[in-house]
């Protein structure tokens, strides 16, 4: 019997290790992808109303709200009393009278301010209070404290009878109805308030106030909407004449969601028309199964959240006008979300119930990123990315279409340039250089390859844009007589005695054709510089815009196309050169016995033989110019605009992950929709190379039948 | 001639013609860099100009443009003064132009060079040196100002640094403590008291330093523009001066040298836009070095174990077009996997376990050294993967067959002959993957280089490697200071130079390897076994 000994004992051990190593190389090569995919998902996760707990009062309240972090929330009673209790829980922790409401007087309706906490309530006695809840955090041994506090403001007579409808912002403006009669209180220019009172004979059915240009919109029985302001009022057109039942705005006081009766939902966005605008419904919802009585806007986005009268509380995104949840609620009465928008209280008699809202991703769905969307201050749909905004209320713009256009387009620039370029390089260097001009080649492309893509993209943003801006005229004139000048050079080079030429043939006619590099460039600079300044006036720039009306950026998809082909023409260069010069070496002997030229072979026996192999080098060359980043960053204004023009620039997918990333926050929308842009990325170029590899492979074997 | 187009030889020019426009173009960038590079630190001559109008400037002449209405572009420093650093002048009014001697260009901490006359040098108020002794005098005393300011800054960097931290660490252990419950009173008394006394030498040194630098504050020299007005300059504030114009070759080369040597060894200054950029190139060292040590052993096992070990079938085909197809995948796409797997997944829960009580102020949850190489490390292992298989399957078969005929174990085998033989393969591989490390920037620049970073990620402080810290990288010092900084214009020179170290370390690494290779190559053609 064999005795294992240690050599056997590491032998065994470093084959575990080894094949541990190949093992987690698949890990990691499937890790990556998947990975990155988990952090994509969550975009899709439908988001969820789910009943957490309620709890049951003494007493019965008109309002109920919560505290941020939902630890405390509390319930306005009638009677002028706040109760603070733990959701979930019917004990009471605190109770705070309203010292500003007289003795019998009753609270007959209440209207808390967009974004903040405070509170305007309408009074039996035809007044309004206004108050504050603050929730003040302490710490006591380790442990969290809060202390609610109630702040009253104000209180002021109205002389309304009874008050049915109340709207209030947070600067303490308001609007407040008691079916016939209007009263508005708006801040003048001067901050100081105004009151407008009036009566109508029609019956108003809903209020909003619009904080941001300081009007009201009142809504009549008939299905008008009026626009008030201090000075003025117009009729809103475009009305359909179906009672309102109720209508809010969301954050940013762009959209006003308006249910009309029977459960119709339409968002109405102001939208420029040959200089005029105009209210226009332009986003519409699904309809509820009941009439809807309340519109409750979220302040953190534009999902909004309605009750309709058989109780069903429906959760709703503005921009993507989706319905995202459906909550039918055992007990139907007024509803309020909880600031973060992460919760919903529902009230009715002396019972609360606290939902739990789970809606992180409420903007994400496959029209956001790829369809055109119509957004509030726009006049069309259109396809835009615009992920982050300097206000709150902001509305994203995610459409990645501009960055995937861009990404074509940078990439098609590039693959244009260098693809011509590597081809025919690779061509003489396989075919017809001297195995010395090979030699050099070789480190020469290397070196191409290696040189860092950030110094590319500094030099063609920071030294080549300027120059390429000052010379677009002679560069095109470069081009048309190049092809000239080689072929007057080449009749010059044959008539030329050949004692001189001979060094320079039989694959050295790269070095003999320098001269004649030079001389294009020469000639077609002045060529070019004296028809710009003939035709163009010395400026192409201006004439362009003049004449044409195309203006152009200085870093423009020239610049980029020309720097990214810097390094795209490495790859191509060295992989098609690979597959001609692996050419069995027998068929090209065969077609130079024939009596073909050294052209003839290249072009009829050496190109179609590799052409699957050039093919597949031009497909890694746009593999790797997809992915491309700092090029394209340093060379391109990184505008997202949807544009053909060569003399205008772009934004990648890839530049705008390296823009954007480091303001996303961890686990946001914006930070996922990267991600997803990533792993699009990702599967592009992996499905590109893949490809290429399989043709190359098959090109291998084919070679080695031949 | 008829010949020429029959044959298809014109053609034959054309793909010539092409092969060399690719060559021109390379070494055009090169020689653009080059040029634009090895001359930023040349004290340039500085001219002096007069308008018709009147005005006079003094300037380097950087551009002359000959278009319709000709102009020339000078830089006139002066940032503080004129705002910019750059004036256009149209040529058809200048009066004159010269290039006076006495012209000085002073480089000072903050607003960039200044270009003007020397007129005296004073010492609390009165003037102790004026017309032509002020130049020596004025040499004297900045080197003086500039030995206190060294000693000053020493002492801020070193003993203020090292007291700053073991502060830092005290008060990390009181939180860590109070988050535990284990913070009694007597505790936290030899704590607080721990950090006072800190305090207490933090305070003296901190007066000692202000006590240096208050000996240089009297000290001044007052300087003349070109339109006669006058500026009076701290000599602590003056960095070097020299006067250009009067400069002799020798002397130019002398003051070019110092210049590059402040670049490569001293700390960058006024937003990254002069001074050095040491914490750089050691920052960029240092991650390549980290990576290196990451992605080697790793990439050699497991092209180890795609040739030698495991069984040639679908699978290992399907791994090699897999590793093939990672060398293909944009570098941001490994760039936000590191930022989501390395820095959140892995940082954040090691803050998680590790610690806890300083959360929510991330520790390891935020970009570091630690993170963008090993980052790096996932990018660049196909390379070390393709060059380590590429050397082993040039081992030829029979020393293998020879040594395991000899009774040697596989392991035996694969330790003593299979890897010596492909170990220039393998270095050839190592070297690669550190220029593409050393180039790469987009996968950096979200997973821990910043434009500034104050301390380097290792230091004399316990426990002296710091791989958390963030760290600052040539590459994305050209994009920073390139694209970024609020004055490009006056930020290019620098960034040229940058650029150019940058190309000369890649280049040099990649000439290595090339070499390295067609040796190993002549090798293995000449080996007949």
């Amino acid at each position: 019997m064999k005795r294992p000994n240690f050599r056997h004992i590491t032998d065994k051990f470093a084959a575990g290790v080894i094949t541990g190593g190949g093992i987690a190389l698949i890990v990691i090569i499937l890790g990556i992808m998947s990975f990155i995919a988990y952090q994509v998902l969550p975009l899709w996760r439908t988001p969820a109303i789910s009943e957490a707990m309620s709890s049951s009062f003494s007493e019965s309240f008109l309002f109920v709200g919560v505290e941020e972090n939902h630890e405390m929330a509390f319930g306005i009673a009638e009677h002028g009393e706040i109760v603070f209790f733990k959701p979930g829980q019917s004990t009471v922790i605190n109770r705070s009278a309203l010292r500003l409401l007289k003795p019998g007087e009753k609270i007959s309706v209440v209207s808390e301010a967009f974004g903040r906490q405070t509170f305007s309530v309408g009074t039996s006695e035809g007044r309004l209070i206004e108050f504050e809840i603050k929730f003040n955090t302490t710490y006591e041994s380790q442990r969290k404290i809060i202390i609610p506090e109630v702040i009253e403001t104000s209180a002021q007579a109205i002389d309304l009878s009874s008050i049915k409808q109340l709207s209030y912002d947070s600067r303490g403006e308001f609007a407040a109805t008691s079916g016939t009669n209007l009263i508005i209180g708006l801040k003048d220019e001067n901050d100081s308030t105004q009151i407008r009172r009036e009566a109508f004979s029609e019956k108003i059915t809903a209020l909003a106030i619009r904080p941001l240009d300081r009007t009201v919109f009142v809504a009549y029985e008939s299905g008008q909407i009026e626009i008030r302001s201090l000075s003025k009022k117009e009729i809103m057109k475009n009305r359909d004449g179906i009672a309102i039942s109720a209508m809010n705005f969301l954050i940013g006081d762009m959209t006003l969601v308006v249910a009309g009766a029977e459960g119709k939902l339409e968002g109405y966005l102001p939208i420029k028309d040959q200089g005029q605008t105009f209210w226009r419904a332009a986003r519409k919802f699904e309809n509820s199964e009941g009439t809807i009585t309340q519109i409750l806007p979220s302040w953190r986005n534009k999902c909004f959240t309605t009750r309709d009268s058989r109780g069903h509380i429906k959760l709703y995104h503005a921009t993507t006008e989706r319905l995202l949840a459906d909550w039918q609620s055992p007990i139907a009465g007024g509803i309020n979300l909880s600031p973060k928008s992460d919760g919903i209280l529902v009230q009715q008699g002396q019972a609360i119930n606290f939902l739990h809202v789970n809606n992180p991703h409420p903007e994400t769905n496959a029209t956001t990123f790829f369809g055109k969307n119509l957004y509030e201050g726009y006049d069309e749909a259109s396809y835009t990315w615009q992920s982050t905004g300097g206000t709150d209320d902001f509305e994203p713009k995610m459409s990645l279409v501009p960055l995937i256009f861009g990404t074509l387009k940078a990439t098609l620039y590039a693959v244009l340039l260098a693809a011509p370029l590597g081809i025919l390089g690779a061509l003489y260097v396989s075919q017809f250089a001297h195995p010395r001009i090979r030699v050099i080649m070789k480190p020469t492309v290397e070196i191409m390859a290696a040189l860092p893509s950030v110094v590319i993209g500094f030099l063609a943003g920071l030294w080549l844009a300027p120059i390429l801006k000052n010379v677009i005229v002679e560069i095109f004139f470069i081009m048309i007589i190049f092809p000239l000048v080689l072929i007057a050079f080449a009749i010059l080079f044959d008539k030329l005695p050949k004692k001189w030429t001979d060094p320079f043939r039989y694959g050295y006619e790269v070095i003999a054709v320098v001269p004649a590099l030079f001389l294009t460039i020469a000639v077609g600079y002045g060529m070019g510089s004296f028809v710009e300044s003939a035709v163009m006036h010395g400026d192409f720039q201006n004439w362009l815009y003049s004449a044409m009306e195309i203006r152009m950026d200085q870093r423009n998809s020239m610049v980029v196309g020309i720097a990214m082909s810097f390094a795209v023409l490495p790859i191509i260069f060295t992989i098609s050169e690979d597959a001609m010069s692996s050419v069995p070496r027998h068929l090209t002997s065969a077609s130079l016995a024939l009596g073909a030229t050294r052209w003839q072979t290249a072009v009829l026996v050496v190109l179609p033989a590799a052409s699957a192999g050039i093919f597949s080098s031009v497909m890694i060359g746009l593999g790797r110019a997809v992915g491309e980043t700092m090029i394209v960053l340093m060379a391109t204004g990184n505008t997202p605009i949807m544009d053909w023009s060569v003399f205008n620039g772009m934004r990648t997918l890839s530049a705008n992950i390296a823009v954007e990333i480091t303001e996303a926050p961890e686990g946001g929308t914006l930070y996922r929709t990267l991600f997803l842009s990533g792993l699009m990325l990702f599967t592009m170029t992996f499905t590109i190379n893949t490809v290429a590899e399989w043709i190359r492979a098959r090109l291998r074997k084919k070679y080695a039948m031949l | 001639m008829k010949k020429l187009f029959k044959s298809g030889d014109i053609f034959l020019w054309f793909t010539a013609a092409t092969l060399g426009a690719i060559i021109m173009s390379v070494l055009g960038l090169l020689f653009v860099v080059s040029l634009n590079g090895v001359g930023v630190f040349w004290p340039a001559s500085l001219a002096e100009i007069s308008l018709k109008n009147g005005s006079r400037f003094i300037g380097e002449i950087t551009v002359e443009e000959n278009s319709e209405s000709p102009r020339i572009q000078i830089k006139t420093g002066n940032r503080d003064i004129y705002g910019t650093d750059f004036k256009w002048l149209p040529s058809g009014e200048i009066n004159s132009l010269s290039y006076p001697e006495d012209i000085m260009l002073v480089e000072r901490r903050e607003f960039g060079p200044f270009l003007g006359r020397l007129i005296s040098v004073e010492e609390d108020g009165r003037t102790i040196a004026s017309g032509n002794e002020a130049w020596n005098t004025l040499d004297n005393l900045t080197i003086r100002a500039q030995k206190l300011l060294e000693q000053k800054s020493k002492i801020e960097k070193y003993e203020i640094g090292s007291i700053n931290s073991e502060i830092e660490r005290l008060r990390l252990e009181i939180k860590r403590l109070k988050f535990y419950g284990e913070l009694d009173s007597s505790r936290l008394n030899a704590l607080d008291h721990a950090i006072g006394q800190k305090q207490n030498e933090y305070t003296s040194l901190q007066k000692t330093a202000d006590d240096l630098a208050g000996r240089t504050s009297g000290l001044m020299a007052t300087f003349s523009i070109a339109d006669g007005t006058t500026k009076k300059i701290h000599l602590d504030k003056i960095i070097r001066f020299a006067d250009p114009n009067r400069m002799g070759i020798f002397e130019k080369w002398f003051f070019y040298f110092s210049k590059v040597g402040e670049y490569l060894f001293d700390e960058p200054r006024e937003s990254n836009m002069e001074g050095g950029v040491f914490p750089a190139i050691f920052g960029t060292v240092m991650m390549s070095l980290l990576m290196t040590i990451f992605v080697v052993p790793f990439g050699v096992v497991a092209a180890l174990y795609l040739r030698e070990y495991a069984h040639q079938g679908w699978l290992v085909q399907l791994i090699r077009i897999a590793v093939n197809n990672l060398a293909g995948v944009p570098s941001i796409v490994f760039g936000i996997f590191g930022l989501g797997f390395f820095v959140y997944a892995c940082g954040g829960t090691l803050d998680h376990w590790l610690y806890p009580e300083r959360l929510p102020s991330p520790t390891w949850g935020t970009g570091g050294i630690l993170w963008a190489s090993l980052t790096l490390s996932l990018l660049t292992v196909p390379v070390v993967i393709v060059a380590t298989e590429e050397a082993l399957t040039s081992v030829p078969k029979g020393v293998r067959d020879a040594s395991l005929a000899l009774g040697a174990t596989k392991w035996q085998t694969t330790w003593k002959i299979v890897l010596p033989a492909s170990t220039p393969g393998i270095l050839t591989g190592m070297i690669l993957a550190m220029a593409r490390g050393a180039g790469e920037v987009a996968p950096l620049m979200i997973t821990g280089v910043v434009k500034l970073a104050p301390n380097l990620p290792l230091d004399a402080n316990f426990p002296f490697f710091h791989l958390d810290r963030k760290f600052m990288h040539l590459g994305f010092h050209i994009y920073d200071v390139g694209f970024q900084s609020p004055n490009v214009e006056a930020a290019k020179p620098m960034v040229f130079m940058t650029a150019l170290l940058l190309i000369t370390i890649v280049l040099l690494l990649n000439l290595t390897a090339i070499i390295i290779r067609a040796r190993l190559r002549k090798k293995y053609q000449g080996s007949t076994f």
